[in-house]
């Protein structure tokens, strides 16, 4: 992965993060959670299965992280949610989804809505059983109301980022092919010049 | 890997801390917050701006039958209020008429007034009568009062219902004085298209009438009882040929607008040298008008 794509994304997801701290200001419903798309996009297209491109597209384990980290803690910073808390859970899910890239394609609206349905239950489930997990292990228990509270919001959270990701992940697409040129284009594009 | 693992722990670290103290923020987080501020603050406004259009120009779908709704709901909110209104208005006459009945010291009989003779030659009101069984004991020649002065007196009855002689009426005659000055004298109605007028007549051109002067009741023939305000006077002149003061009195009360009376049943009592020093005694048989 290059750095212009890295630092393109990061930008992006902060922008998106800010987009729906903005937005939930505005409304008194649930608002997408496009940092979280960002995210998504990027643990699922940080590989080239194949092909002489992946040696470019393809990102390390450490750089997704890293910018997993970096979105999740600026959504913690912002959000006002306990700093570090979605910075490891979006780490370790960009990482998993960076694992599962490899073995799956993701392309056309209703794949994208599944994957974004499943990677959000997940992503928010895994939020939850962090907090209160490391709240009990560090001597701040977290009540089982307030547990089941923040459980129950996920329905309306999961059904509009949902519906929302075809939108965002067209947006990125577009902005991502901006930051990231095959190769194979220039080549083509050289030859082409030369012919 | 390493770094990875490193980062990972990072974070577990940061979270471990922030749990203990939610409060603490570092200097990066500070600079953070700074730099993101006003980034947000314009996607704030932006959104702000977008809400606005969208509210006040493109999501009016339910405004017209808002509308609607309001329109019906203020029109019989408008229909409670003047009903409401009227209700008041009667009960503060109605309290109004009940002084007057405290301070008469005889029975009574209320009634409210259900028609207006339209002729400007003869002034009258029609009453229904709501005394029950002390309506029967009224008869022509009881004086009609309401709250600010006197009406006039019945002229003629027909079971529950009475027609009344106004004080303005032409046929009307009623021993009146002023007692500003002390001057007494008869108070006749007078035919005039558009007013309700009296004159008082047989009071001498020595007197000391002036306009704005009170005029009321004597209380002599027995008829009326003393002292009930009929009018104010409004012009006064002196006529070369006459010996008398030509007086202009304006009833205290506005008769288109009356509508409960009361009328006054047993004879006034005599004068009393005591009155005012014993506690008034109620008067019985008030009905109280529909």
């Amino acid at each position: 992965m290059t750095l212009g794509r890295s630092l393109g994304l990061l930008i992006l997801g902060c922008l998106a993060t800010l987009g729906s701290l903005a937005l939930g200001s505005l409304s008194s419903r649930a608002v997408p959670d496009c940092g979280f798309l960002v995210a998504l996009y990027l643990g699922l297209y940080c590989r080239q299965p194949s092909g002489s491109a992946i040696s470019t597209r393809d990102a390390r384990p450490d750089v997704i992280a890293a910018l997993g980290g970096v979105l999740g803690y600026l959504a913690d910073l912002l959000g006002g949610t306990p700093l570090g808390l979605r910075m490891l859970t979006l780490s370790l899910l960009v990482l998993l989804l960076r694992v599962l890239s490899g073995h799956l394609i993701v392309r056309g609206t209703r794949a994208i809505l599944l994957a974004a349905l499943l990677s959000l239950t997940l992503y928010r489930c895994l939020t939850a059983f962090t907090f209160a997990l490391l709240g009990w292990a560090f001597g701040s228990p977290v009540s089982t109301a307030a547990f089941v509270g923040s459980l129950s919001v996920i329905p309306g959270e999961l059904l509009v980022t949902t519906l929302a990701a075809p939108l965002v992940f067209w947006v990125i697409s577009r902005v991502d092919r901006k930051l990231w040129v095959h190769p194979l284009s220039h080549r083509l594009g050289y030859e082409a010049a030369r012919l | 890997m390493l770094f990875t693992a490193l980062l990972l722990f990072s974070a577990a670290m940061i979270l471990r801390a922030s749990i203990k103290s939610p409060e603490r923020l570092t200097p990066v987080d500070r600079l953070v917050l700074r730099a993101t501020s006003p980034v947000l603050s314009l996607f704030h406004r932006v959104g702000e701006q977008l809400t606005g259009v969208w509210s006040n120009y493109l999501a009016l779908v339910g405004v017209k039958r808002d509308n609607e709704r309001l329109r019906t709901e203020n029109a019989v909110l408008s229909s409670q209020l003047t009903r409401l209104s009227q209700l008041a208005a009667r009960a503060e006459r109605l309290e109004q008429l009940l002084d007057l009945r405290a301070q008469i010291h005889s029975d009574t009989v209320a009634a409210q007034v259900i028609g207006v003779e339209s002729s400007r030659q003869f002034r009258s009101l029609r009453i229904e009568l709501s005394g029950g069984g002390l309506a029967q004991e009224v008869r022509p020649g009881v004086p009609v009062l309401a709250a600010g002065g006197l009406v006039g007196r019945v002229l003629r009855t027909a079971g529950s219902f009475a027609d009344v002689q106004l004080a303005t009426d032409p046929r009307s005659s009623i021993d009146v004085m002023i007692p500003k000055s002390g001057s007494r004298g008869v108070l006749k109605g007078i035919s005039s298209d558009n007013h309700f007028l009296c004159r008082m007549e047989y009071v001498l051109q020595k007197e000391t009438i002036q306009p704005g002067d009170t005029v009321v009741t004597s209380g002599l023939g027995g008829l009326f009882p003393r002292e009930i305000p009929v009018g104010k006077v409004t012009r006064v002149r002196k006529p070369d040929s006459s010996l008398y003061l030509e007086i202009e009195v304006e009833p205290l009360l506005d008769m288109t607008r009356l509508r409960e009376v009361i009328l006054v049943l047993s004879p006034p009592p005599p004068p009393d040298p005591d009155a005012g020093k014993r506690p008034a005694e109620a008067a019985r048989g008030i009905g109280v008008p529909r």
